[in-house]
């Protein structure tokens, strides 16, 4: 484990249950939370939560809007889903100024703060978690800890949660067969019934047991509900279509059945995020990687051999099991070698053994220990992949990269800037050895984005490691004016239209979205290049206007607004607009003819043509 | 990915499809649908489920014309006119019996008009097309339909219970070369014996079908009857295999599309024709089972559909557990999960080869597509090389790079001829790896490669003109005698891809295109030459091609199609059109 999760010792996970359990008490029967200082600088909320029954969508997800979670997007800018009925109570705590103003405080004076609960509370800590994870200080000072936590967030938030590397901050406590922690991949109206008799039944068993801790009495328990068979195996069916379909998807991206099956069957979209320690009553299991988590939530829970109301007691038992399984927490970091026979198992740390067979998970369930080694094979080359990278990049990329800086220096000595030298291409060999150098490194970097990154062959925070970020915007600030040069060169803008629009390679777009969700400064490289690498597409078209006179003002205030920016932001490099009869100058020149004095007065390009290394032109 | 090598995924598919109620919804929906006299389309969550009914006359199952009831859908009619063809361009057989319920079903109701309608309206909405037995088989060609009419932005699915087999192997092909075999789930139960009825000659099947069908149909059958036919049809089944008879041809059917077997002990997905093929044979027979248990199970089977499905999902909702598993290799336990979970049997190793040398060949052309991609990348180099070699011609030398490279008078051009023949090279291997089925199916309508490809033949083909112009007989064409056939592959592939692109509106030009978009435009130009010569000399016939080829390059250069390098000064084609000129004007009444 990490350093900072050490948080999650034993003893704070018991602190937690009792807290999480106590909320169940009669006495704050009107409170939503429960706040207690275990020790100095250890700030803990309980929430107590319940599913609400909501049928506006089919498993009751629910867009986040702005405001929320504003960090976690994907690729094409999409929002997460969570669950609704676990946003609103959270909204409803949240927006209560005493909670919300005392969970700041508590923060600001330097504790640590854990937020817990159990079941459905469980998602209200989540949420709240997630909330305090946008604004944490360093080093890593918000947790989570839940008890039989039903999965509220999808896709999305699983990504973003694990790119902003907060998976060790969440411990997600799940007892084998505790039905209600798979519950929301079921669809709502499939239990609904069944769950009119039972979230009511789990609600009374909580509070008997919480109002009875430290009495003597002994509280008599409640027999659970009858008719449950179907429900549980409703509950399994689905567990074993999204555990199977994700297995499926991940083992073989580009299966055609796959894809075509996508948009016929609507599965649930939650997905875990966080690390998960799966018990039994002999000990419990510690699983960071994601991939493994669907599979054991599935394949924990077959019901062969098993008595059906373990399923429904599971959820409201935690405190028995919890003091004994806590005591023996194993581990399991390398899934991909995991043994399928006795034989592979002699070789396994026999605790391991004992808890993977405690949790149904022994070499006789064959389908899980395939799953799982699957689970370990996506992660382990996936970070193969990123060493093969790293090791490839000097040798690779760095040459080519050194050869454009210089072909760029040398333009500029020759008195032309390297996009025009580039585009005119009249000097030789030397232009020509520069485009030899652009197509190895766009088939370099395409070979990155589109066969590795599109693919998920690399870590998930590969597009947030510092240097990847750093190296695809070097990138992308020299050499895309290349690609764009060559595409008017080229004349494609007249085959498939402008280079923004239609032509612009998705490694550039891909590179630009790092850039941009990045959140730390990055070292500024050693030479200064024009900070916004599609600038010269601007200058094409509207040098294809210049060419047909058709002047547009909002072209013109198009390609303003571009240089305003890179002036505001430091971020432009005259040389290389300027030198020699570049086509910048050129258009610059034509558009300043057709604009009226108070125009010219507020213009941006002004700066330029009154540049003080440049003479003025007009 | 990398774990492709490592893992089976025919189980999970499976298991994923049956657990999260599609299969079960799409069951009943076969069901309600069954007595219909059409089809019925009903729209459930979105999905539009269009069902056709299950046993309308025995004799369409049985029709008795042709050796195995095929009908040849080329010569019929022209609702899959081009596109259902085999690799060697002669057109599919399908069901005789499927083919005229779905004739009738296209031209006696409004099925055409409600589909183009459904394709208009729910553009962006799944559709999914249904049939049990041989309603199966008539969703099958309704789903062939569609995909070849291309009506549809997202592609249609189709899914079949025991449905019998449709067509023969230049079926598969196609359905291979459109990349379309994801499209279909065939859904076939271990022991019914309709989705193989079509593996024995035909005279064997009749009697005892044609005692059997009454009884799938509701009527009162006597149970010894039944018995004694199905006995019989199960051997005729089981021997078409066992003991091939030398003198009767063995049948033309092959299975296509993605194939589900389940069995009392789950389900596996496989989509490898040739080893469906094998399955559906082996699957029949199980050494647990007697052959009295098989015979009862071959007929009721075929229509408890509902029941197979319902065992799938208690199978997955109990788990399994094996009693000694004894490999430490995952693929080798997946492959026998996947034997055991189709009701063959883990120990069967034969059945294992066959379904790894189907993963093999999978895994085995992924292989060598990235190998390509990779080859390709380093290729752009000598593209480059041949751009700017074009462009030194232009440039430095007032000259096409044609007419200069056909004259081979400086080390540019020997050069320039190096880089030729290594992109031929590359073109060819490719070429023969796609021919060899060393490819993906799909490979041939992937976006990367036309582009490349049509990049490519812009570029060189003009200097593979030059080359035989500048070697071969002078009594020789270019395009009937030496085209290479890359060329011509590569430019059917692109045509095959444009006609599947929706329509885009060309923008007009308003510049000369950087490379000439007629790759063969060079190769008129040397016959236009040959003409003019041939028409001096008093071959007045020739006159009628000069004008054309005038009349052409006029349109082209209009329309801005033609590159500038062609008229350049001194250019094989100004040579040629000054020379006609004047003999024009010389011949001008």
């Amino acid at each position: 484990m990490g350093e900072s999760v050490s948080v999650f010792s034993p003893s704070l996970l018991s602190d937690a249950w009792e807290l999480s359990s106590s909320v169940y008490k009669s006495q704050y029967v009107n409170c939503s939370y429960v706040r207690s200082v275990i020790r100095s600088n250890l700030v803990v909320f309980a929430f107590r939560g319940s599913l609400i029954p909501n049928s506006a969508t089919k498993y009751g997800e629910y867009q986040v809007k702005d405001g929320f979670l504003d960090g976690v997007k994907d690729g094409n800018n999409q929002r997460a889903s969570v669950h609704q009925g676990a946003l609103s109570q959270f909204e409803d705590i949240w927006s209560r100024s005493d909670f919300q103003k005392q969970v700041i405080e508590d923060h600001e004076k330097g504790n640590t703060i854990v937020f817990t609960g159990h079941s459905m509370g469980g998602g209200i800590a989540a949420l709240a978690t997630l909330r305090m994870l946008e604004k944490q200080r360093q080093p890593k000072s918000v947790f989570c800890i839940t008890f039989g936590f039903p999965l509220i967030g999808d896709e999305i938030l699983a990504r973003g949660v694990r790119r902003k590397k907060w998976a060790d901050q969440f411990c997600h406590v799940v007892l084998r067969r505790d039905v209600f922690s798979r519950i929301l991949l079921a669809p709502s109206i499939s239990v609904s019934k069944p769950l009119e008799v039972l979230l009511p039944y789990w609600n009374r068993s909580m509070q008997s047991r919480a109002d009875s801790v430290g009495s003597t009495d002994i509280p008599m328990a409640e027999a659970p509900p009858g008719g449950i068979a179907e429900f549980v195996a409703t509950v399994v069916q689905h567990c074993s279509a999204v555990s199977n379909y994700t297995s499926a998807a991940k083992m073989s991206p580009n299966n055609p059945l796959i894809a075509a099956v996508k948009p016929l069957v609507k599965l649930s979209p939650y997905r875990p995020f966080g690390y998960y320690l799966f018990c039994s009553s002999s000990g419990a299991i510690l699983i960071e990687n994601h991939y493994a988590v669907l599979p054991i939530l599935y394949f924990s829970l077959q019901t062969l051999g098993a008595n059906l109301e373990d399923f429904i007691l599971q959820h409201v038992n935690y405190g028995y099991i919890l003091p004994n399984s806590l005591q023996n927490i194993v581990k399991l970091s390398e899934l991909s070698d995991l043994p399928l026979s006795d034989a592979g198992s002699v070789h396994q740390d026999s605790r391991i053994t004992t808890q993977l067979d405690a949790l149904g998970l022994g070499i006789q369930n064959c389908p899980a220990r395939l799953a799982l080694r699957a689970a370990g094979q996506v992660l382990k080359q996936q970070s193969e992949n990123l060493s093969i990278l790293e090791k490839e990049y000097p040798k690779k990329m760095e040459t080519p990269m050194d050869k454009l800086e210089e072909y760029r220096l040398q333009c500029l000595r020759n008195d032309t800037g390297y996009f025009d030298a580039f585009k005119k291409k009249q000097r030789g060999n030397v232009d020509f050895q520069a485009n030899l150098n652009r197509l190895e490194l766009a088939g370099w970097w395409d070979e990155i984005i589109q066969n590795k990154f599109d693919k998920d062959e690399l870590p998930d925070d590969f597009q947030c490691k510092k240097e990847w970020v750093t190296r695809g915007t070097h990138y992308r600030l020299l050499v895309e004016p290349l690609d764009i040069a060559n595409y008017y060169r080229l004349g494609k803008n007249e085959d498939s239209g402008p280079y923004l629009t239609h032509g612009r390679p998705r490694r550039y777009k891909t590179l630009q979205k790092w850039l941009e969700n990045y959140e730390e400064p990055l070292q500024s490289p050693s030479t200064k290049l024009i900070q916004d690498s599609c600038l010269w597409a601007d200058v094409e078209e509207l040098a294809c206007s210049m060419q047909k006179n058709e002047y547009k003002d909002e072209k013109r205030i198009d390609l303003e607004n571009r240089v305003r920016a890179l002036t505001d932001s430091h971020g432009l490099c005259v040389e290389d607009l300027m030198t020699g009869e570049s086509t910048f100058k050129t258009v610059v020149n034509w558009l300043w003819k057709q604009m009226t004095p108070v125009d010219q007065e507020a213009s941006a390009l002004r700066s330029i043509i009154y540049h003080p290394q440049q003479t003025p032109q007009i | 990915m990398a774990t492709d090598q490592l893992f089976t995924v025919g189980q999970e598919i499976a298991t994923s499809l049956v657990s999260c109620g599609m299969l079960p919804k799409v069951w009943e929906e076969s069901l309600r649908a069954s007595k219909a006299e059409s089809f019925t389309l009903n729209e459930y969550e979105n999905v539009a489920y269009v069902t056709f009914p299950s046993f309308q006359r025995l004799e369409h199952y049985l029709v008795n014309e042709g050796e195995y009831r095929e009908g040849n859908v080329q010569t019929e009619h022209n609702f899959f006119s081009g596109y259902l063809m085999g690799n060697d361009d002669k057109p599919a057989l399908i069901h005789q019996g499927a083919l005229t319920l779905f004739l009738d079903i296209m031209e006696q109701t409004d099925f055409q008009e409600k589909i183009y309608t459904d394709a208009t309206q729910r553009q962006l909405k799944p559709i999914i097309f249904v049939g049990h037995s041989l309603g199966g088989a008539v969703a099958t060609l309704a789903t062939l339909w569609v995909l070849g009419k291309r009506l549809r932005s997202d592609s249609p699915f189709c899914i079949t219970f025991g449905c019998p087999l449709v067509g023969d192997q230049r079926l598969v092909e196609a359905v291979g070369r459109e990349n379309w075999g994801g499209n279909f789930c065939h859904v076939v139960s271990k022991h019914d014996i309709v989705p193989r009825m079509f593996l024995a000659p035909f005279e064997s099947i009749v009697q005892p079908f044609t005692t059997i069908f009454p009884y799938w149909q509701g009527i009162n059958v006597s149970d010894s009857v039944i018995q004694g036919a199905c006995r019989a049809l199960l051997n005729h089944v089981l021997d078409s295999r066992s003991s091939p008879v030398l003198d009767s041809p063995s049948s033309p059917y092959r299975p296509f599309g993605t194939y589900m077997f389940c069995s009392s002990s789950g389900a596996a997905c496989i989509e490898n024709s040739s080893t469906i093929l094998e399955m559906l044979h082996w699957t029949l027979q199980s050494q647990e089972t007697s052959f009295d248990e098989i015979v009862q199970a071959c007929l009721l089977e075929h229509i408890r559909y509902g029941f197979v499905l319902e065992e799938v999902i208690q199978n997955s909702i109990r788990g399994r557990r094996l009693a000694n598993p004894s490999s430490e290799s995952s693929y080798q336990m997946g492959i026998s999960l996947e034997l055991e979970a189709i009701g063959v049997g883990a120990e069967r190793e034969d059945l294992g080869h066959a379904l790894r040398r189907a993963g093999d060949t999978e895994k085995e052309r992924k292989t060598n597509v990235h190998k390509l991609a990779i080859e390709l990348g380093q290729k752009q180099c000598n593209m480059a090389e041949l751009e700017w070699y074009k462009e030194v011609c232009e440039k430095k030398h007032y000259a096409a790079y044609y007419d200069s490279f056909k004259n081979q008078n400086d080390k540019k051009d020997i050069e320039a001829n190096e880089r030729r023949l290594k992109l031929a090279g590359f073109w060819d291997e490719i070429i023969e790896m796609w021919e060899k089925h060393e490819l993906p199916s799909d490979f041939q309508s992937q976006n990367k490669w036309i582009n490349a490809g049509n990049a490519y033949r812009r570029l060189v083909e003009p200097l593979d003109i030059a080359y035989f112009y500048r070697t071969a007989d002078a009594n020789k064409n270019y395009y009937s005698d030496g085209r290479h056939r890359r060329h011509k592959v590569l430019q059917r592939w692109l045509e095959d891809k444009e006609k599947t692109r929706s329509s885009r509106v060309q923008r007009p030009r308003t510049k000369p295109a950087s490379l000439t978009e007629d790759t063969c435009f060079w190769a008129y130009v040397e016959e236009a030459w040959k003409d003019l010569e041939n028409l001096k000399e008093g071959q007045h016939q020739r006159l009628q091609s000069l004008e054309q080829f005038e009349q052409y390059v006029t349109n082209m250069k209009n329309a801005l199609r033609i590159s500038s390098d062609v008229f350049l000064e001194g250019s094989s084609f100004m040579l040629w059109s000054e020379s006609w000129e004047e003999y024009k004007r010389d011949h001008s009444p």
